[in-house]
C-alpha cells in the first residue's frame, strides 16, 4: 500500500517535471517579437511610438522648446518653480539631454530594415525621423560644422544604423565625425524624400516635412544651396502657407497653424500637463481661447528682446502682459503666446516643428552666406514686410544684410528652441550679463556649449569619449 | 497538465480510503499532576499521530477514548507539563502522572509543511504567540511585529492608516528582484503587493490580528522548502482554532484617538518675508554694475511677491522709487502681515479609533470551530485618510472518521480606506504643502462659494485644505483567503494531505477631482475608476510517514508536491466634465478620455521533501530539498534544486554535564541551506513587443519593443549558513539565544546595463555576490517573581553588515549607490566642508582633499575628475525592541520600546524648505537662524540666496544627510484582570480593562516630520500617529 502512494507521487513528480508546459505562460499585452517584425501592421505602430516619444516631455514636447531658448539669451526667469532652473544658470551638466533618442533609433533601425514589406511612405517616415533624431543629437552633444573649436572637438555622435534584435548585436560604437554624421542625416533626408508623397495630415512626416528637415540640418552642417533647394521644394509644395500679416498673431490659436510643415499634435487625452507642458512653462495667465487659464509663467522674453521689436511689429500681438493679480508673475510681465491651448483644452498645445517661416529664413541666410545678396534680400522682404511693413525694401548688403537677417530670424523664432544653435553655429558667446538674465557671460570655448555625455554609456563603452572638460 | 496532476492525487486519496477498516476498544484512565497530586481536566488525551483524535479529561482528570484493537501509542499533553507517551498493551485502564515542565523544549512551533517541537528545531525561527500582538489598535500584523523578532526589520513607508509596510528578515538579500519575505497564511501563500494606485493599502490587513494564534518566522535554511520562493524568509501566520469542550464567547471592544506625531516649525509671515529680501540683496551683488537703489527695489518687490499694490502702496513705485522708500516704511508693512497656520489645520483633526468583536470557539470530540467576526475603524490625524475594516472568520475541523479529518479554514474581509493625493511634492498633497504655503496666505475666505481662499500667493497656488475637502479618493478591497486540507491516516505511521487553497483579492479605486477644485477647475471635474483583481491559487499535496527503528532513533519523512498560480488583472477608466459638484462617479461625467486595462500571470510548481532525525532525543538532523520550477525565468533554466540541512545537539541532555540548577538547558543549532528568489517581472526574461510602455500618436496605436530576452535567466541564489545557541538558566528565569549567520546572494538578479546606443538600457541577467551577516540575540529575564508581583522583560537587537562582492566582470558599480566592495544603498556624493566665513559661499572637499566651490563628478563613478566620495547609506547598523512586563495581581502593564539605529537618510521636504537657496516656498524656521549673514560668521549654512552662487554649486546631499536614528516608545498597555469572585457573580470566565498609547514619545535628531520611512528620502510622507485606546474584553 505504502509504496503505491509513493509510486504515485513519484509518477506524479515526474509528470510535473517532464511536461514543461506546466510553466508555459504568455502575456496579453505583448507578443513575441520572434517573427513580429515580418508584420507590417507590428512595424507601423513602432514607428507610431517613436512618434509619440518625440511628443513627450523630454523632447519636442517641452524640452527641447524651452531649453534652447533659456539656456541662451531669449528668456528671463520668474523663479515660480525649479523647472529647468540649472539650464537657464547655464550650470555645469544642466544642459539639454537627447541620448534617449538612442532607443528611437532602434525602432526606426527595425523599421528600416523590414522596408520590403512595407508602404513606401512608412518607410520615407522612418528615414526623416532617423534623420531628426541625429539632428537633435548632434545640437546637443557636438559642435556644428560651421563653428568647431578644434582642440576640444571630440567629434559627432555614434551612429547606428542597424537594427539590433539581440545580444549580440550590441556594439560599443566610438563618436563618428561631425561631417560623417551630417552626410548621413542628409542622406536619410534624400531617401525620405525620394519615398514621401505630400498627401496626408502634416502631423506627420510629408516630403515637405522632410525637405524643411533637410533645409535646416544643410543650413546647420553649411550646405547653404542644399538648404535653399529643400526650403524652396518644400515652399512650392503647397503643404503650408505663409501667414498673413493681418492673420499673424490669430493662426497660432488655430489647431493646425497654417505655416506648419510638420506638427506635433495632441489628442484630448494627451494634455501635456502644467509642469510640463510649454504653455504652462511660458504663461500664467489666460490665452485668447481661455480667459481662464492658469499656468506657471517660469520664462518670459527678456527686457532686451522686448526691446528688439519695432513699434509696428505684428509678433508684438503674440506678447501680451499679465493681468490678472495673485498670479506667480506680476502684474505687466510679459508673457510669449506662441504656444497657446489650440488642442481645445489648458496645457494641449499642438506644436509646429518646421514653419514657412523657418524656410525664408533659412533662404535669406543661405543666400546671404553664398553672397548673393538680392535673393537674399527677395526672401527677408517676404516676412518683413508681414511682420513689420507691407511696403518694406530690403537695402542692406554683407555684412550688415546677413545681422538684419539674423536679427530677424531671433525675433520669428522667439521661443521655438533656435536660439541656442543658432549662436552655437556662429561660434557666438552667450550673453546673459543684463540684470533680469544670470550676470554671466558664457564664452564659445566653455565647456557647456556641449553637454556631457551620459556617465553610464561612458562606463560601459570604452570607445566613447567624453566631451572636452567633462 | 494541471488536470493531470490533479487526477492523479484524487486517485492516490481514494487508494488510501480504501485501506481504513479496523476493529476498535476502549481505553479510559485518570490524569493526575506530579508536583501537587491533584487531577488535571483539559489534559489532551489522544492517539499518537492524530492529535485531532483526541479528548480532554474531565473536571476530575478522567478520560475515556476508543482506540483501535490493535493498540498503539497514547499521548497526554497539557500546557506547562511534560508530554508524555503510554503505549496501549492489553490493559484498558492506563493512569498517568503528568510531571511539570521547566523548560519550554516541549512547546510547538509551527515550521513548513508541519508542527515541530521546540527541542528538535534546527533553524532559526522567531515564534510570537497571538497574545503579544493581541488588542493592538493596528491594522496589520506586520506592523506587529515591529521590534519583537530579533532580525526582522519592520518600517512602515508611511502612517496611512492600513498602509504598507516594508518587512526585511536579515537585511537585503536582492538589488532588484523583490526582498518582501513569503507570506503563508495557514498554508496560503498570499500575495502581499500593493496594488493600488490612490492609497497604500496592505493586503495583510484583511486578517485581523486577533484571529492569528501564532507568527513564524523562518530566517535561515528552514525556509529553504519553499525553493524558489525562500530566499527572503517565510512568514507563517496560524490563526485560531476550536478546542474541544464547552462553547467560549469572547467579546472585544476598543475605542480610542489619534493625533499626529509632530509638527515642523515652519517661518512666520515675518520672518519668511524678511529671508526672501535677504536673498534677493544678495543675488543683485552678482550685477555689479546695478544702480543700488534699483537693486533695493528689486529686492523689495521680489521680497513681497504675492502681495498686491493695494496692501502696499510702493509696489505700485518704479523700482528705483520701490528702493528709495525707508526701511521703516517696509518694517512696518511687513510686521502688520498675519501668519497662518496651514500645518495646524490640515493636522487638526482627532482621528477616532474603533474596534468590535465577537468570537466563539469550541467543539466537541469530532468537530471543533472558532468564528469570528470583526469590525475596526480607524480615522487619520489628517482628515480623510480613514480606514475601515470588516471580518469573518470560520475556522472549522471535523472528524469524518478515525482517520479521516477535514479542515477548512475562511476569511472573509472587506476594507475601505479614503484619501486624497498623497504622493511626494504634488502640489495638493496636503503632508508637503500644508507645510511649504506661504504663511501669509490665508486658509479660508469667505467671500468665495467654497469657503476657500484660491488660488493663493507663491507658486503653490492650490489650496491643499480646499482639495483636502472636496476631492476624494476611495479604495476598497475585497479579500478571500480559504483553504481547505483532507488529512487521511493511512497507517499508523503514514499520513496523507491534500491542501488546497486561494487568496482571492479584488481591489475597486474610485477617484473624484472635484469641479470647483483646482485640479478639476479647467476639466469641470474629473474621474477614474478602476478594477484589478488577483486571484492566487496553491495546492499542495503530501505524505508524512513516522518511522522509528527503535526507541532512540527516530525519523520523520516528508514528500509532497506543490503548484502554485496567480492571475493579476485590471482594467480602468478616466472621465471629465461634470454637471455639477454634487455628481461624484464616473457614470455621469461627460466625457470619456481614457482608459485602460492590464493582464499578467506567473506559475510556480514544485516537489520537496523532508526528512527528520532524531537520535535519543538530543540529537537532531533536519534536511530538505527541494525541486522548483518558475514561469517567470529563461525556457532553459526554469528547474532548479534547493538543498538545506541542520543539526542541533541539546547538549543539556548529556550525562557528562553535571546536572544544575544554574544551567537548565543549552541547545547547540547549525544549518546549511540555499533557496532561491524569484520576486522578478513576470515576463523578464521575454523579448517582446509591447503596448505596455508604448505611446499613441494621432490616436493610433504604437508598440514598443520591451527587451533582450535571455532565456538563461534563473533565480537568485542565497546560500545562508546559521549558528545558534538556545540557553536557559536558573530555570527560566533568564532565557534565550543568540545566533549569528551569513547569507551569501548568488547569481543576482541584475539588470546588465546596455550602452544606450544600442537602444535598451539594459538586459536582465544572474550575476554577481552579496553578503548579509549577522548577529542577533534575544534574551528574556524574569526579573522579579514572587507571586502577586512580577516583572519580566525580553529584549531582542540584531546587528546588521552587508557587503557588494562582485557584480559584472570588471564593473565596479551598478550606479553610484550600488558599488563593489560597499553595503548597498549608498549616499554617493560631495563631501560637504562647511560655509567660508569670509563670504558664506557653501565649501566642499574635491578628491584630493582640498576645498573647492565647485566640486565635479568627472565623467564616470570615481574617475580622476570625480570629488564625489561614499557619506553613508541608507541600512541600519542595528535594531530591535525591549519589552517589560509588571504585573501586580490582575494589574498588567506593558510597555515596549522599539529602537533604529545608524540609518543616513535626507528630509526630502527639506530638500525644498531646509534649503538656503529657496524662494517660492516656506521654509524651515530654523533656516533663518543658521545662515551666513556677515564676514567671520561661521555657520553651517551658506549666505541667503535665490540661486547657488556663481561659479559654486548648492547645498547639496551632503549638508542634507541626516542620522535616521530613533528609539521610539512604541506601546503602553495598562490592563486589568477582574478577580475571580467578581467575574462568578457577573457569569463571567474573564474580563478585562485594559488603556493603551502607541508611538507616544521618539527620540531622534533627524529634523522632518517623522524618521521612519522607507528608502534614503522621503517627501511630503503622511507621518505616523499617536493613538490612545481604551478596551473591554470579557469571555463567557
Amino acid at each position: 500500500m505504502k509504496n503505491k502512494i509513493l509510486y504515485i507521487l513519484l509518477a506524479c513528480t515526474l509528470l510535473i517535471s517532464a511536461c514543461s508546459d506546466l510553466l508555459d505562460t504568455e502575456p496579453r499585452q505583448s507578443v513575441s517579437i520572434d517573427g513580429a517584425l515580418e508584420s507590417p501592421a507590428i512595424l507601423e505602430a513602432l514607428l507610431i511610438d517613436v512618434y509619440n516619444s518625440f511628443q513627450g516631455a523630454g523632447t519636442l514636447g517641452s524640452e527641447w522648446i524651452v531649453v534652447p531658448e533659456v539656456m541662451a539669451d531669449n528668456f528671463t526667469f520668474n523663479n515660480n518653480r525649479g523647472t529647468y532652473n540649472g539650464e537657464y544658470f547655464n550650470r555645469l551638466r544642466s544642459h539639454l539631454s537627447a541620448w534617449e533618442v538612442y532607443g528611437y533609433l532602434l525602432k526606426l533601425n527595425v523599421v528600416i530594415a523590414g522596408a520590403n514589406v512595407l508602404d513606401e511612405n512608412i518607410v520615407g517616415e522612418a528615414y526623416a525621423l532617423r534623420a531628426l533624431g541625429y539632428l537633435y543629437l548632434m545640437n546637443t552633444y557636438a559642435y556644428m560644422p560651421t563653428a568647431i573649436v578644434a582642440s576640444q572637438n571630440k567629434g559627432g555622435v555614434p551612429l547606428i544604423t542597424d537594427a539590433v534584435l539581440s545580444l549580440s548585436d550590441v556594439t560599443l560604437p566610438a563618436r563618428a565625425s561631425i561631417d560623417d554624421v551630417y552626410a548621413f542625416m542628409l542622406s536619410d533626408v534624400s531617401n525620405a524624400v525620394q519615398r514621401l508623397s505630400n498627401s496626408g495630415t502634416n502631423a506627420r512626416f510629408t516630403k515637405a516635412g522632410a525637405q524643411a528637415l533637410g533645409s535646416r540640418i544643410a543650413l546647420y552642417g553649411g550646405e547653404y544651396q542644399l538648404s535653399i533647394d529643400y526650403a524652396e521644394d518644400a515652399i512650392a509644395s503647397g503643404v503650408a502657407t505663409l501667414s498673413s500679416r493681418a492673420d499673424y498673431v490669430s493662426d497660432w490659436a488655430k489647431a493646425e497653424h497654417p505655416e506648419a510643415l510638420w506638427y506635433l499634435e495632441y489628442q484630448s487625452n494627451e494634455s501635456q500637463g502644467p509642469n510640463t507642458s510649454v504653455m504652462s512653462i511660458y504663461i500664467t495667465d489666460g490665452t485668447v481661447l481661455s480667459p481662464s487659464y492658469r499656468g506657471n509663467g517660469d520664462f518670459t522674453p527678456s527686457q532686451e528682446v522686448m526691446n528688439l521689436f519695432a513699434a509696428t511689429d505684428v509678433r508684438q500681438g503674440l506678447i501680451e502682459e499679465v493681468q490678472t493679480a495673485n498670479l506667480p508673475n506680476t502684474i505687466g510681465t510679459p508673457e510669449l503666446k506662441k504656444y497657446i491651448d489650440n488642442g481645445g483644452q489648458g496645457n494641449i498645445t499642438n506644436i509646429p516643428i518646421f514653419r514657412i517661416s523657418e524656410m525664408y529664413l533659412n533662404i535669406a541666410e543661405a543666400e546671404a552666406r553664398l553672397n548673393r545678396d538680392l535673393a537674399a534680400q527677395t526672401a527677408l522682404q517676404v516676412l518683413k514686410r508681414r511682420s513689420i511693413d507691407p511696403l518694406y525694401v530690403a537695402t542692406n548688403v554683407g555684412q550688415a544684410l546677413l545681422d538684419e537677417i539674423l536679427l530677424e530670424r531671433r525675433l520669428e523664432l522667439l521661443g521655438e528652441g533656435h536660439r541656442l544653435f543658432d549662436l552655437k553655429r556662429m561660434g557666438s558667446d552667450i550673453d546673459k550679463s543684463a540684470v533680469d538674465l544670470t550676470g554671466e557671460v558664457i564664452s564659445f570655448t566653455d565647456l557647456r556649449i556641449l553637454a556631457p555625455l551620459p556617465g553610464g554609456d561612458l562606463e560601459l563603452n570604452p570607445n566613447l569619449e567624453n566631451n572636452f572638460g567633462y | 497538465m494541471k488536470r493531470i496532476l490533479l487526477n492523479c492525487l484524487m486517485l492516490t486519496m481514494l487508494l488510501t480510503t480504501v485501506a481504513m477498516q479496523a476493529q476498535d476498544k476502549t481505553v479510559s484512565g485518570k490524569v493526575t499532576g506530579g508536583d501537587d497530586g491533584l487531577p488535571l481536566p483539559q489534559v489532551s488525551v489522544f492517539l499518537k499521530g492524530n492529535p485531532t483524535s483526541g479528548v480532554p479529561t474531565d473536571f476530575d482528570g478522567n478520560y475515556r477514548l476508543t482506540v483501535p484493537q490493535s493498540g498503539g501509542v497514547l499521548v497526554f499533553r497539557y500546557l506547562g507539563y511534560i508530554t508524555q507517551e503510554q503505549v496501549i498493551g492489553s490493559q484498558t485502564t492506563l493512569n498517568v502522572i503528568m510531571q511539570p515542565e521547566v523548560t519550554s523544549l516541549e512547546e510547538f512551533v509551527v515550521t513548513g509543511y508541519g508542527v515541530e517541537k521546540k527541542r528538535e528545531i534546527t533553524g532559526s525561527i522567531s515564534s510570537l504567540g497571538g497574545e503579544k500582538i493581541e488588542n493592538l489598535p493596528l491594522q496589520s500584523f506586520d506592523r506587529a511585529l515591529q521590534g519583537r523578532a530579533a532580525g526582522v526589520l519592520v518600517q512602515s513607508a508611511n502612517g496611512v492608516p492600513g498602509g504598507a509596510m516594508r518587512v526585511r528578515i536579515r537585511g537585503q538579500g536582492s538589488l532588484n528582484a523583490g526582498n518582501d519575505p513569503l507570506y503563508i497564511v495557514d498554508g496560503v501563500q498570499v500575495n502581499n503587493s500593493s496594488d493600488a494606485s490612490n492609497i497604500s493599502t496592505n493586503p495583510l490587513a484583511s486578517i485581523n490580528p486577533n484571529d492569528i494564534e501564532s507568527l513564524e518566522i523562518l530566517k535561515d535554511a528552514a525556509a529553504s522548502i519553499y525553493g524558489s520562493q525562500a530566499a527572503n524568509g517565510v512568514v507563517l501566520i496560524t490563526t485560531k482554532k476550536g478546542k474541544e469542550g464547552k462553547t467560549k464567547l469572547n467579546f472585544n471592544a476598543y475605542s480610542g484617538w489619534v493625533t499626529p506625531v509632530r509638527e515642523v516649525d515652519m517661518m512666520n509671515t515675518q520672518e519668511f518675508i524678511n529671508y526672501r529680501l535677504e536673498q534677493r540683496r544678495n543675488y543683485y551683488t552678482r550685477f555689479p554694475t546695478i544702480n543700488q537703489d534699483e537693486a533695493e527695489g528689486l529686492s523689495r518687490r521680489n521680497a513681497l511677491s504675492g502681495i498686491s499694490s493695494t496692501q502696499f502702496p510702493g509696489l505700485a513705485l518704479g523700482n528705483v522709487a520701490l528702493g528709495q522708500l525707508p526701511q521703516a516704511d517696509f518694517d512696518a508693512f511687513v510686521n502688520g502681515l498675519e501668519t497662518y497656520d496651514w500645518q495646524g489645520e490640515i493636522f487638526s483633526n482627532v482621528g477616532r479609533i474603533a474596534n468590535y468583536e465577537l468570537s466563539a470557539s469550541g467543539g466537541n470530540s469530532n468537530t471543533r470551530f472558532y468564528i469570528s467576526g470583526s469590525y475596526n475603524k480607524q480615522e487619520g490625524q489628517i482628515k480623510k485618510f480613514d480606514f475601515e475594516r470588516g471580518t469573518l472568520r470560520m475556522n472549522l475541523d471535523t472528524d469524518v472518521t478515525d482517520r479521516l479529518t477535514i479542515e477548512t479554514k475562511l476569511n472573509l474581509s472587506t476594507i475601505g480606506q479614503s484619501g486624497t493625493v498623497l504622493s511626494g511634492s504634488a502640489f495638493e498633497n496636503p503632508t508637503f504643502a500644508g507645510l511649504l504655503v506661504l504663511p501669509f496666505n490665508p486658509i479660508f475666505d469667505a467671500t468665495e462659494t467654497t469657503g476657500f481662499n484660491e488660488p493663493l500667493a507663491g507658486i503653490l497656488a492650490e489650496n491643499p485644505v480646499k482639495s483636502l475637502s472636496l476631492n476624494e479618493r476611495t479604495t476598497t478591497t475585497n479579500q478571500v483567503i480559504a483553504n481547505m486540507a483532507f488529512n487521511y491516516q493511512i497507517s499508523d505511521a503514514l499520513r496523507f494531505r491534500s491542501y488546497y487553497g486561494i487568496d482571492y483579492r479584488m481591489l475597486s479605486e474610485n477617484r473624484y477631482t472635484d469641479p470647483r477644485s483646482f485640479g478639476g477647475r479647467n476639466v469641470d471635474g474629473s474621474a477614474y475608476a478602476g478594477l484589478t483583481e488577483n486571484i492566487n491559487f496553491i495546492t499542495t499535496q503530501q505524505f508524512n510517514y513516522d518511522w522509528n527503528l527503535n526507541s532512540d532513533n527516530k525519523f520523520n519523512f516528508l514528500l509532497a508536491a506543490e503548484y502554485r498560480q496567480e492571475v493579476n488583472q485590471g482594467f480602468s477608466a478616466n472621465a471629465q466634465t461634470f454637471p455639477t459638484p454634487q455628481f461624484r462617479t464616473i457614470a455621469s461625467a461627460a466625457e470619456p478620455t481614457a482608459a485602460g486595462g492590464f493582464y499578467t500571470t506567473w506559475r510556480n510548481a514544485g516537489v520537496f521533501t523532508n526528512v527528520k532525525y532524531n537520535l535519543k532525543d538530543k540529537y537532531f538532523l533536519n534536511g530538505t530539498l527541494r525541486y522548483d520550477g518558475s514561469s517567470r525565468f529563461g525556457v532553459d533554466q526554469r528547474w532548479g534544486l534547493f538543498p538545506s540541512i541542520g543539526a542541533s545537539w541539546l547538549i543539556t541532555e548529556e550525562s557528562f554535564l553535571p546536572s544544575s540548577n544554574f544551567l537548565t538547558e543549552l541547545k547547540l543549532r547549525a544549518s546549511y541551506g540555499t533557496a532561491g528568489n524569484n520576486r522578478i517581472g513576470n515576463f523578464d526574461s521575454r523579448g517582446l513587443v509591447s503596448s505596455a510602455g508604448a505611446g499613441n500618436y494621432l490616436n493610433l496605436p504604437g508598440l514598443t519593443i520591451s527587451g533582450l530576452a535571455n532565456n538563461r535567466l534563473s533565480w537568485e541564489t542565497q546560500t545562508t549558513l546559521n549558528l545558534g545557541l538556545d540557553f536557559v538558566f536558573y530555570e527560566g528565569r533568564i532565557s534565550g539565544s543568540f545566533e549569528a549567520y551569513r547569507r551569501r546572494s548568488t547569481d543576482l538578479l541584475l539588470d546588465r546595463s546596455l550602452p544606450q546606443t544600442s537602444g535598451y538600457g539594459s538586459i536582465s541577467e544572474n550575476v554577481g555576490e552579496l553578503d548579509n551577516r549577522g548577529i542577533e540575540i534575544g534574551l528574556n529575564t524574569v526579573n522579579i517573581d514572587n507571586g502577586d508581583f512580577s516583572w519580566k522583560t525580553s529584549f531582542n537587537i540584531a546587528f546588521q553588515g552587508q557587503e557588494l562582492l562582485s557584480l559584472f566582470p570588471g564593473e565596479t558599480n551598478n550606479g553610484a549607490a550600488t558599488q563593489v566592495g560597499q553595503p548597498l544603498n549608498l549616499w554617493y556624493n560631495w563631501d560637504w566642508a562647511g560655509v567660508n566665513p569670509a563670504n558664506g559661499r557653501p565649501f566642499y572637499y574635491d578628491n584630493k582633499g582640498n576645498l573647492t566651490y565647485n566640486p565635479q563628478s568627472g565623467s564616470t563613478i570615481g574617475d580622476e575628475n570625480d570629488d564625489r566620495k561614499i557619506l553613508g547609506n541608507t541600512n541600519s547598523s542595528f535594531f530591535g525592541g525591549l519589552s517589560n512586563t509588571v504585573s501586580y495581581k490582575g494589574l498588567t502593564l506593558d510597555f515596549m520600546i522599539q529602537y533604529d539605529y545608524g540609518k543616513d537618510g535626507t528630509d526630502g521636504t527639506g530638500g525644498f524648505s531646509y534649503n538656503p537657496y529657496e524662494a517660492r516656498l516656506n521654509l524651515y524656521g530654523r533656516t533663518g537662524d543658521l545662515v551666513w549673514r556677515n564676514p567671520g560668521d561661521v555657520t553651517s549654512f551658506p549666505r541667503p540666496n535665490i540661486t547657488a552662487e556663481l561659479g559654486a554649486i548648492g547645498v547639496g546631499t551632503a549638508r542634507a544627510l541626516q542620522d535616521l536614528s530613533y528609539i521610539r516608545l512604541k506601546q503602553v498597555t495598562l490592563s486589568y484582570n477582574l478577580p475571580s469572585n467578581l467575574l462568578n457573580k457577573m457569569f463571567l470566565d474573564n474580563a478585562k480593562v485594559y488603556v493603551q498609547g502607541i508611538n507616544l514619545l521618539t527620540f531622534t535628531n533627524y529634523t522632518g516630520l517623522d524618521p521612519e520611512f522607507t528608502g534614503g528620502s522621503q517627501t511630503g510622507i503622511f507621518p505616523p500617529s499617536k493613538n490612545f485606546t481604551v478596551g473591554v474584553q470579557f469571555g463567557f
